[in-house]
């Protein structure tokens, strides 16, 4: 089985400062991959790299085969990777409904001319997407948020609408970036089961940045453990747990 | 009778002024900056007109399609030439360069098609509609019958189409945008490109009614009142502001000493200010740190 994304001695620094350095990994067709380490070790960098935002100044990284270091941020959702942000990046003054309608752009096949005298066709389109986001809805359990506006809605649920806008791109790659980050325990919990279910469902790859170590464990396959921008050690939870190196990272000699 | 024959030159003068203050609105719902050389695009437009209809002699039609399409063109080059470079920079230099293109632009103008004024020849000339003891020039209404059709197709373009409504993403989160697979740059180019084009359909539909000249650009300053008035986020209120402050600029030249109409735009901004200023249709929030 061939990995669905690799990422081969990457390589990031800002002017003098080493955020990843010499960073191999390969991430499974359809596991749970999550990225542990203490504060400043380059989690969230790599997670940058992957999804275009930060040039890699070495290395290659793959995504089902084919090299994605050229391509643009707004390229990366039509390949099949969406990404959430740690702190929500939403469209504050819409409804969770555009928000996650907006989901579908990348799939939108009709022309400027057609949509605007809203033909069969668009009509049709238009019900397919609306179709795809209900579902998301219900797997979610956003059904009593639909038509509120983002604004309004509290931090956890944000967290989640922004979850089920990245699903609606119907992503073969998810990346998470801490989705933990700011939900109370009960909230936290709930994470590891929907994390579950979009697996399951959704047959979707996900690589999450994640600082709850329970929340790891429970969820994910296997466990890539960095500090200082290079790679600790890469397993499963238990064996990361119990890593020396991986002790050393997080707690000093 | 009177009184509707002011409306209706009113409404005409405020949809020209609504018309540029949608480019105002349009660029800066976009990219957050402030495009001060928006009068003078309507200008560039009005001149591009002139040479493809009175120079080349394609006929009114054709050429109003050329000028369109050729100031989209232009629109797209200063955004990437121009403004693309100064992203990063304080929203103050942003300013300035805009306002110094401005004054580039009546330069240019100046430069190649003279400063004594031109007019552009048209259908309409002398034509008037007659309902009654209403005389209303064809020049007028073709100013209200055009913004009408612009309003319903922008309505329609950015409620509906999977442009207008990435214009939309793009302008609120440009993060989320990339991420949704919205070329949130390249966007940006259209947006000038939307802007440009708009300006030059007012520069045409203005032009029977004033002569060209480089300095008609200045007309601008009141578009940029009346989209302060509207609530500087909103195309709508983009649209109500103009019309407010051209009907009341007619009104006032009626009814009050003469000298007062040129003053009336920006009494009804100060007013606006005072009492709302977050203008009719507030779309403007503060950001959330």
């Amino acid at each position: 089985m061939t990995a669905l994304l690799s990422a081969r001695n990457l390589a990031l620094s800002f002017g003098g400062v080493h955020a990843v350095r010499d960073v191999s990994f390969d991430v499974e067709q359809g596991e749970v991959f999550s990225i542990i380490g203490p504060n400043g070790a380059g989690k969230t960098s790599i997670f940058n790299l992957i999804s275009r935002l930060y040039n890699a100044n070495a290395g290659e990284l793959l995504f089902a085969g084919q090299s994605i270091l050229q391509e643009p941020p707004h390229r990366i959702a039509a390949l099949g990777i969406a990404r959430t942000f740690q702190n929500t990046e939403l469209f504050e003054h819409e409804t969770v409904l555009n928000n996650m309608l907006i989901g579908r752009h990348v799939h939108r096949r009709t022309n400027l001319f057609g949509e605007m005298l809203f033909l069969p066709k668009v009509r049709r389109q238009e019900l397919e997407f609306r179709r795809v986001v209900e579902d998301v809805i219900d797997l979610l359990d956003l059904q009593s948020y639909r038509n509120k506006v983002i604004g309004s809605l509290p931090y956890g649920v944000r967290k989640m609408v922004e979850v089920a806008r990245a699903l609606c791109i119907q992503p073969k790659l998810l990346l998470l970036d801490e989705p933990s980050s700011g939900l109370n325990p009960e909230e936290t919990e709930d994470v590891s089961f929907w994390i579950e279910d979009i697996s399951r469902d959704y047959g979707a790859t996900i690589i999450m940045v994640e600082h709850d170590m329970n929340l790891v464990s429970r969820a994910s396959d296997r466990v890539l453990a960095v500090a200082d921008g290079a790679v600790v050690a890469v397993g499963t939870a238990e064996e990361i747990q119990n890593h020396p190196d991986v002790q050393r990272a997080y707690l000093g000699d | 009778m009177e009184i509707l024959q002011i409306l209706i030159s009113g409404v005409s003068q405020g949809c020209v002024y609504g018309l540029i203050a949608m480019g105002f609105v349009l660029i800066y719902k976009a990219t957050e900056m402030v495009n001060f050389a928006q009068g003078e695009l309507m200008m560039l437009g009005a001149y591009f007109a002139y040479t493809f209809i009175n120079i080349l002699g394609m006929g009114y039609l054709f050429g109003f399609m050329a000028t369109v399409l050729s100031m989209g063109l232009v629109g797209v080059v200063l955004e990437r030439g121009i403004l693309r470079p100064m992203i990063g920079e304080p929203p103050f230099a942003v300013l300035m360069i805009t306002i110094g293109l401005g004054f580039v632009l009546r330069a240019i103008a100046g430069a190649v098609w003279g400063t004594e004024t031109k007019s552009l020849s048209n259908p309409f000339t002398g034509q008037v509609a007659r309902v009654g003891e209403l005389a209303v020039g064809y020049e007028n209404l073709a100013i209200i019958a055009g913004t009408t059709v612009l309003c319903i197709g922008f309505y329609l373009f950015f409620r509906f189409t999977r442009l207008g409504i990435a214009m939309q993403a793009a302008s609120q989160n440009q993060l989320a945008a990339y991420y949704v697979g919205i070329p949130v740059k390249r966007i940006y180019s259209l947006v000038w490109a939307l802007s440009a084009a708009l300006a030059a359909v007012a520069g045409v539909l203005v032009a029977p009614v004033s002569l060209l000249e480089p300095v008609m650009g200045f007309i601008g300053i009141k578009a940029f009142c009346a989209a302060i008035v509207g609530g500087f986020g909103s195309l709508p209120g983009a649209i109500l502001g103009g019309l407010i402050v051209g009907i009341a600029e007619q009104f006032a030249g009626l009814y009050l000493p003469p000298g007062f109409a040129a003053t009336t735009a920006y009494v009804i901004l100060l007013v606006m200010l005072l009492v709302r200023p977050q203008g009719l249709f507030a779309t403007m929030q503060q950001k959330k740190v």
